[in-house]
């Protein structure tokens, strides 16, 4: 019996990584192979963390729950490589269009200070779901805004950045629920949460 | 407004609590509804300005008119409503100081007080139009909107034009210095307001220390609730929900253009803009209604 070749050329790069729905590779999440983190579950946690910050019926939020938030997002966004990851998306085909302009104005935010859109109306247009008749764009990506964006003098600690602005502490939340649960949600997809 | 209009439609009395609520709104609406979209208007702007028949009256006329015209018009509008904020927190100190009982009343007011109201007016007027005017600016630079609201751009084109003059001596008012706010308001005559001798007044004490602002000359559309009896708090909502959808509609313009100036296209934008259209038509319907209700 003929034996199969054992390392056989890969047409992808097999990295071990979460991929969430809106297209978002994070391979920071899947260090350990054992601990398995579900992406509904995150979209779950983010959720919760809406309904208790941003659509809360109080005044303040209080100070544990910021913490919590605080510790999450950076648990979510890699900690330190913060910029690898968003690097990472830079060639990253299974973003949509507007989840990348996304991305680019939330680092151009975290650049100049303010957002050329305003966080509920990218909350609006990424999360409309509209019924698609076509294939998804597969291909090279042409798109080198982002690319672009990275290479901009950024902030050295982007999260204390990002909470020290006006409105940051809610922004931050809802750009995570945006790129991490919401953006092209559909609670009847399987997501392949493995690459 | 003249100020003989003013006194003969206005409400018996306002509560001074209403009209702190009211300046609070105005500021803002503005703050958070208008300045942010006509910064990213004005940088989007600064090299290849807007195309189309009223961007470039409104280029024309803001030129010949604006005091503080400097750069292109939507950034002088922007200085403008800069300076506005920071103006109503002095007509704010007014109301708190010089207002003593708990309400106006229309029988009792003085020439200060009305010039209050009328600026708080005014600048709600020129927030609400900033809004509108770019919104039909940035439509006919790119023309996303399908048919069924395009028949509603209409009305907005009619009521750009008919008060864009009113909207720029508008700014005019309202953009001045903190300092020269301040002095206006003070040259104003510590007397009561009486519809019949108004005239007599104007002659003996002087056109510019009774109207420094020169209301008189706008003829902007009112703000009802010091007008008209109607709910108020629900009326103010619907004006907050309209200001937001309109600040959508303005962002999601705003990012078309800049793609399509980009070579991009994206359907999914043009498909959001015309549905916040119609949340927009639907608002402006039902402030509409409640007008003519309240009348």
């Amino acid at each position: 019996m003929k034996k199969k070749p054992l390392n056989r050329p890969r047409m992808y790069r097999a990295y071990n990584a979460t991929v969430f729905q809106s297209g978002m590779v994070q391979p920071r999440l899947m260090r350990d192979e054992e601990t398995y983190y579900s992406v509904e579950d995150i979209h779950d946690v983010l959720h919760g963390f809406m309904e208790q910050v941003v659509h809360r019926r109080t005044d303040n939020v209080p100070m544990d729950l910021v913490n919590e938030v605080v510790k999450y997002a950076i648990w979510l966004t890699g900690g330190q490589s913060f910029y690898d990851i968003l690097a990472m998306q830079c060639d990253n085909n299974a973003l949509k269009d507007e989840t990348r302009d996304f991305l680019v104005d939330t680092v151009e935010m975290l650049s100049t200070g303010s957002r050329k859109m305003s966080i509920y109306t990218w909350l609006r247009l990424t999360t409309a779901t509209f019924a698609e008749y076509s294939a998804p764009k597969k291909g090279p990506i042409s798109d080198h805004a982002l690319y672009d964006a990275l290479n901009a003098t950024l902030p050295a600690n982007p999260i204390a950045t990002w909470l020290a602005m006006d409105g940051g502490f809610e922004d931050l939340l809802t750009t995570l629920y945006i790129l991490f649960a919401q953006a092209n949600f559909d609670p009847w997809q399987i997501t392949p949460n493995r690459v | 407004m003249k100020l003989t209009a003013l006194f003969t439609s206005l409400l018996p009395s306002t509560s001074k609590e209403t009209v702190l609520g009211d300046i609070n709104l105005i500021r803002e609406s503005i703050n958070l509804h208008t300045l942010p979209v006509y910064k990213t208007a004005a940088d989007l702007t600064r090299k290849a300005p807007l195309k189309g028949d009223i961007a470039e009256t409104l280029e024309k006329k803001a030129k010949r008119e604006l005091d503080l015209y400097k750069d292109n018009a939507l950034q002088t509008i922007h200085t403008a409503l800069t300076r506005a904020v920071v103006n109503l927190s002095v007509v704010e100190d007014l109301v708190r100081k010089d207002v003593e009982q708990e309400s106006l009343m229309r029988d009792a007011m003085t020439y200060t007080q009305a010039s209050i109201l009328q600026y708080i007016q005014v600048t709600r007027f020129c927030a609400s139009y900033a809004r509108r005017l770019l919104l039909v600016m940035t439509e006919e630079a790119s023309t996303v909107l399908a048919d069924d609201y395009s028949k509603s751009l209409k009305r907005d084109i009619e009521y750009v034009n008919r008060y864009m003059d009113g909207f720029l001596r508008g700014i005019n008012a309202i953009g001045g210095k903190k300092q020269e706010t301040v002095e206006s308001f003070a040259k104003i005559p510590d007397i009561l307001l009486d519809p019949d001798t108004v005239e007599t007044t104007k002659q003996t004490v002087g056109i510019t220390r009774i109207d420094p602002f020169k209301f008189g000359f706008i003829p902007y559309r009112w703000n009802p609730i010091y007008h008209l009896r109607m709910a108020i708090t629900n009326y103010q909502v619907q004006n907050a929900k309209l200001a937001q959808e309109e600040l959508e509609a303005l962002e999601l313009r705003l990012l078309h253009l800049k793609q399509r100036r980009d070579g991009k296209e994206n359907a999914t934008i043009e498909q959001q803009i015309n549905y916040t259209q119609g949340r927009i038509d639907k608002l402006r319907y039902k402030l509409h209604r409640d007008e003519e209700k309240a009348a």
